[in-house]
């Protein structure tokens, strides 16, 4: 059974159209990264699987229940830490804490809780005092309560320190090797790339790609751009041809003794081998492989494109 | 796990376990986070001070300096008085601390948090309402037995327990009115600006223009309906009636057995807030003389102020359900 499955989910809000008939599955056991621009819909996505907003059409489960159906089930087995959230000013840690395991029935320490999120000195302390990254790391421990069968995070790391949000990487590994499903949303890719099995990229309400952390990679026009620094500059139109000649490459440029060859990743030999069999000596070489920024940036650009085009 | 040897620490658990057991239990935990986070508000301990100030003060000063006349007569005074007060300060206390609960949990965001629990949004409203029902009704409580004990060494046992008693009870019944009210106000809107407009609009409504409206009703009917008398009166005494304030003091009255059911809705007409006898109280003993209505006995306000509390709450919880947050 899949942790959450979106089958043609639109949201309008009055004449903007959040969503535009977005599919996706998320497998029990995984880390799913919900990657995209801010703006793109990915708190409109989590909002209506909270039942927060209700989708004007298509429809969704999550752990198996109906959204709309169902949500007290839902939320009875999942973790939340909600976008755009404020906690209890005048309650302290302590009392959140242990009005979500009363509320959830689960018999968790407030004390261990607040040790596992770094707040234990400040539990009883009032929430309102505390500073941005403290509140969102007690509303971490919040979702943390009952040891759920899924975590949905909306931009968890927002607001936290890098330790903290090393932290929150921690957390969402412990929690996904316990057998947690991790949802999570996020516009920065290093967040993503660093935890994710499997990563969503929506922008504008779709969802334009959904692959391995790997396959999105390969997939994006993929290309490793290998520098060449040939030993002697001239007369290098022989090898341009030659690395030309390549299925895989897909582009040679010349700038000097260098040349700058856009192909597959395995094609890297080939080239390497095509300008020795030209007689040419290789003094250096590097590789530039495509980070996730590109990636991204390589999808939303041809979505946009695409829609020029249209 | 139940070893505390303190009897009131052993029955409040006691009672905490059997609530968790009971029906209520899908949303007491909210009732208890409502009366924790309310009870620390600002708006709460300066109303209970004014409560103080209104309530307890006054009788000092008029049973115990030489300000005040007769004991006797000064006791009367303030048995008339307190019910006056008690009408304007419940309801403001019920909005002040209600109108925000829903709004202004979703105004700053805090209401996802609650919805991200295994609540309903039901179980939400519900645990709202009793919440700051009983956040209200402490200090209120609190201040009829203390300005009890101020009277008492003076009134002795002239004190008319089942008077107060009464005050007790049709004053929270007052408080659960308003907390309805305004707290379906809360569910309707989406920022507390609004709710407020809506309770506070809807109070000075019943203030300022329903008991009004009842008398045109009567001259209406009477004069270009060719109504007779009797019933233009009994149609405005039950008009009158269905305002949770108006329905507030005649219960009192009556209950408080001061008055009889038929003196109490007689009352109803009295000018300047109970104590000017009007023409139309003339009328309406002759009315009402043989027999009162069934519409106008004594169940019928406590309807009232019932209705007050669960239909605005109904129909707020209808446009919040459906609502995007």
């Amino acid at each position: 059974m899949a942790a959450i499955e979106l089958d043609g989910v639109t949201k309008q809000f009055g004449s903007l159209t959040a969503l535009q008939g977005v599919d996706l599955t998320v497998e029990e056991g995984e880390i799913f990264g919900f990657l995209g621009p801010n703006g793109a819909g990915k708190s409109t996505t989590i909002n209506i699987l909270l039942d927060f907003v209700r989708a004007t059409d298509g429809s969704a489960t999550v752990l198996g229940h109906d959204i709309h159906e169902e949500p007290k089930q839902i939320r009875a087995r999942t973790g939340v830490l909600p976008e755009g959230y404020d906690v209890y000013d005048r309650l302290t840690g302590r009392q959140h804490l242990s009005f979500v395991i009363e509320s959830k029935g689960a018999d968790n320490d407030p004390d261990t809780l607040a040790e596992r999120v770094g707040i234990a000195d400040a539990i009883d302390r009032k929430a309102g005092g505390y500073s941005k990254g403290m509140q969102q790391r007690l509303v971490l421990a919040m979702a943390l309560v009952g040891e759920p069968d899924l975590l949905i995070l909306d931009e968890p790391t927002t607001g936290l320190d890098p330790n903290g949000a090393r932290l929150m990487r921690e957390l969402i590994r412990e929690e996904n090797e316990r057998g947690a499903t991790v949802f999570f949303s996020s516009h920065i890719l290093g967040q993503v790339e660093a935890v994710c099995d499997t990563v969503g990229i929506l922008q504008d309400g779709r969802l334009i790609a959904k692959d391995s952390v790997a396959g999105l990679r390969e997939a994006a026009a993929g290309d490793t751009v290998l520098r060449v620094t040939l030993a002697d500059g001239d007369g290098t139109d022989d090898v341009i041809t030659a690395i030309k000649g390549i299925d895989a490459v897909s582009g040679v440029t010349v700038d000097g003794n260098t040349l700058s060859v856009t192909c597959d990743g395995d094609a890297k030999m080939a080239v390497l081998n095509a300008v020795e069999e030209n007689g040419r000596e290789v003094a250096n070489f590097d590789t530039e492989e495509a980070s996730l920024d590109e990636v991204f940036a390589a999808y939303t650009e041809s979505q946009e494109q695409q829609e020029v085009d249209a | 796990m139940s070893t505390e040897q303190n009897p009131v620490k052993r029955f409040i658990a006691d009672v905490d376990t059997s609530i968790k057991k009971s029906e209520f239990a899908d949303w007491y935990p909210i009732v208890k986070k409502e009366f924790a986070d309310s009870i620390r508000t600002r708006a709460l301990l300066l109303l209970s001070l004014l409560y103080v100030g209104v309530m307890v003060f006054p009788p000092i000063v008029i049973l115990y300096t030489d300000l005040g006349g007769s004991a006797q007569g000064a006791s009367a005074i303030l048995i008339t008085l307190t019910p006056q007060i008690l009408s304007v300060l419940v309801p403001l206390t019920a909005i002040a601390l209600a109108y925000a609960a829903l709004s202004g949990e979703r105004q700053n965001g805090s209401l996802k948090l609650l919805l991200s629990l295994p609540y309903t949004r039901r179980d939400v409203v519900m645990g709202k309402l009793f919440g700051r029902f009983v956040a209200i009704a402490t200090p209120l409580a609190a201040v009829i037995v203390l300005q009890t004990l101020v009277i008492l060494p003076e009134l002795g046992s002239d004190l008319d327990l089942s008077n107060l008693a009464a005050l007790t009870v049709v004053s929270l019944l007052l408080a659960l009115s308003f907390v309805g009210l305004s707290l379906g106000a809360s569910a309707a809107t989406s920022t507390t600006r609004r709710s407020l407009m809506v309770a506070a609009g809807v109070w000075v409504y019943l203030y300022l223009i329903w008991d009004r409206a009842a008398g045109g009703i009567f001259t209406l009917l009477q004069e270009h309906a060719s109504v007779e008398q009797a019933t233009a009166l009994k149609v405005e005494l039950f008009v009158k009636l269905v305002s949770p304030i108006a329905s507030y003091n005649t219960l009192l009255n009556s209950l408080s057995g001061s008055m009889s059911t038929r003196e109490a809705r007689i009352a109803m007409f009295r000018g300047l807030g109970g104590l000017l006898p009007t023409q139309k109280e003339q009328l309406a003993a002759q009315v009402l003389q043989d027999s009162v209505p069934w519409y106008l006995t004594d169940p019928v306000p406590v309807v009232v102020l019932l209705f007050w509390c669960a239909f605005p709450l109904f129909l707020g919880y209808r446009i919040f359900n459906e609502a995007d947050l």
